[in-house]
C-alpha cells in the first residue's frame, strides 16, 4: 500500500517537472527554421548548411561556432560577392551577433555554415543534427534536412 | 644652406619611396582585379572523356563556369541557375549547347571527381581542368579571376573567384557574362536568342 501511494506521488512529481521544462523551452530561446543542406556527391568534400536563427532572447546573442559528430570540422563562413566585378569570396566569421528580437538567414551567397569532410554519408535519408555555439556558453542543437538545391530555387 | 638643400633632398628621396611603395600596392590590385573587356579565346583542357578542345566545339553555344568542389555555396548556386536554365530547354536545343564547369583547382579536382560532381547537377555538363599555367591562361582570356586563399581552418585552402557564367557563340566568340545567381528564365531568354540566330 505504502509503495503505491509512493509510486504515485512519484508519478506526479514527475508529471510536473516535465511541466516545467516544456515551459522552459517554450519562453526564452533561439528559434531555428528552415535548416537545410544541399544535396552534393558523396565524393565532396565540403558542404554547406543554411538557416534562419531568431533571437527570442532579451540580450543579444553571439554566435561562435558549430560543432557535429557529422563532420570533422564546421566554421562559420560569409561569402561575398562584388556586385561590380562579380568576385566571390568566401570568409570565415569568428562570430556573428544577432539582436534580441532579430532573425539572422544563412542563405546560398551570404552567411554559411561550412561543414568540412563529412565522417558519414550526407544523404536525403537522414537529418543532420549540428549543434550551434554561442558564445555565452548557450547551445542549440538543430537537425538539417538534406534536399536538392533545386528546391531552393523553386521555392524561391 | 648646404644643409638646407641635403634636407630638401632627403625629403625627395623619403617622398619617392613612398610613392614608389604605393604603386607597387596598387599593382598587386591590378593583378587580382579583373580584365575589363575579355574577349575569351580557344584553349585545350583535361576531361573525363579526354581532351576537351574548345576548337572542336564551333557551332555548339559553350557555357563556362569558373570554379572548385570544394565550394559549397557560390559553385552550387550557381550550377543550379545554369541547371535550371538547362532543364527549360527541349533536347534539340539542348543538342545544340555545351556547358562546361572549369575547375581552377586541379590539385584537388581529379577528372573522375570533377565528372561525378557536375553530372549531379546535369547530364551535359563537362568538367574540365589542366594545368595552373594553363587554367591562369584560360581564365585571364575570359576576364576570370580566382586567388588561393589559406584559411585558419585545417580544412585547406579555399580559392576565392569569379562568378560569371560565360556564354561563347558558334564561332567561339565570347559573347554574354551572365552575374552570379542570374535568373535562369533570364538565361534561357539570352541562350535561345544565340541559339536563333
Ligand atoms: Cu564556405
Amino acid at each position: 500500500m505504502w509503495f503505491v501511494i509512493s509510486n504515485r506521488f512519484f508519478s506526479v512529481g514527475l508529471i510536473l517537472f516535465s511541466g516545467m521544462l516544456t515551459s522552459c523551452s517554450v519562453q526564452d530561446d533561439i528559434a531555428v527554421d528552415n535548416a537545410w543542406i544541399p544535396e552534393a556527391p558523396p565524393s565532396v568534400s565540403a558542404l554547406a548548411g543554411y538557416l534562419d536563427i531568431t533571437n527570442h532572447f532579451s540580450n543579444t546573442m553571439t554566435l561562435s561556432g558549430a560543432e557535429s559528430a557529422f563532420f570533422k570540422e564546421v566554421v562559420l563562413h560569409q561569402t561575398v560577392v562584388d556586385r561590380e566585378t562579380d568576385f566571390a569570396r568566401m570568409i570565415e566569421q569568428s562570430t556573428v551577433t544577432i539582436q534580441a528580437g532579430q532573425t539572422l538567414k544563412l542563405n546560398p551567397g551570404g552567411y554559411h555554415l561550412m561543414l568540412l569532410n563529412p565522417r558519414q554519408m550526407i544523404n536525403t535519408e537522414r537529418l543532420i543534427p549540428i549543434i550551434l555555439l554561442f558564445e555565452n556558453g548557450y547551445q542549440k542543437k538543430v537537425e538539417f534536412k538534406v534536399r536538392p538545391f533545386r528546391l531552393h530555387l523553386e521555392a524561391n | 644652406m648646404n644643409m638646407k638643400f641635403v634636407v630638401v633632398v632627403l625629403l625627395m628621396l623619403l617622398l619617392g619611396m613612398f610613392l614608389g611603395m604605393q604603386m607597387v600596392k596598387k599593382n598587386d590590385a591590378t593583378a587580382l582585379s579583373i580584365n575589363v573587356a575579355p574577349t575569351g579565346g580557344d584553349f585545350v583542357l583535361q576531361s573525363k572523356y579526354g581532351e576537351f578542345d574548345l576548337k572542336d566545339y564551333r557551332g555548339k553555344l559553350v557555357l563556362i563556369y569558373f570554379g572548385y568542389t570544394f565550394c559549397p555555396d557560390i559553385c552550387p548556386t550557381n550550377l543550379s541557375h545554369l541547371t535550371q536554365a538547362l532543364n527549360e530547354l527541349n533536347e534539340t536545343e539542348l543538342s545544340r549547347i555545351q556547358p562546361i564547369f572549369l575547375s581552377v583547382d586541379p590539385e584537388r579536382d581529379s577528372l573522375d571527381h570533377l565528372d561525378n560532381y557536375v553530372k549531379y547537377f546535369h547530364k551535359s555538363l563537362i568538367g574540365v581542368t589542366g594545368d595552373e599555367l594553363t587554367i591562369a591562361t584560360v581564365a585571364k582570356k575570359f576576364g576570370a579571376a580566382y586567388q588561393k586563399v589559406t584559411g585558419e581552418s585545417e580544412g585547406g585552402y579555399l580559392i576565392d573567384h569569379s562568378s560569371f557564367t560565360y556564354l561563347v557563340d558558334q564561332k567561339g566568340q565570347l559573347k554574354e557574362s551572365f552575374p552570379h545567381a542570374s535568373d535562369p528564365l533570364l538565361m534561357v531568354k539570352t541562350i535561345r536568342n544565340y541559339l536563333n540566330n
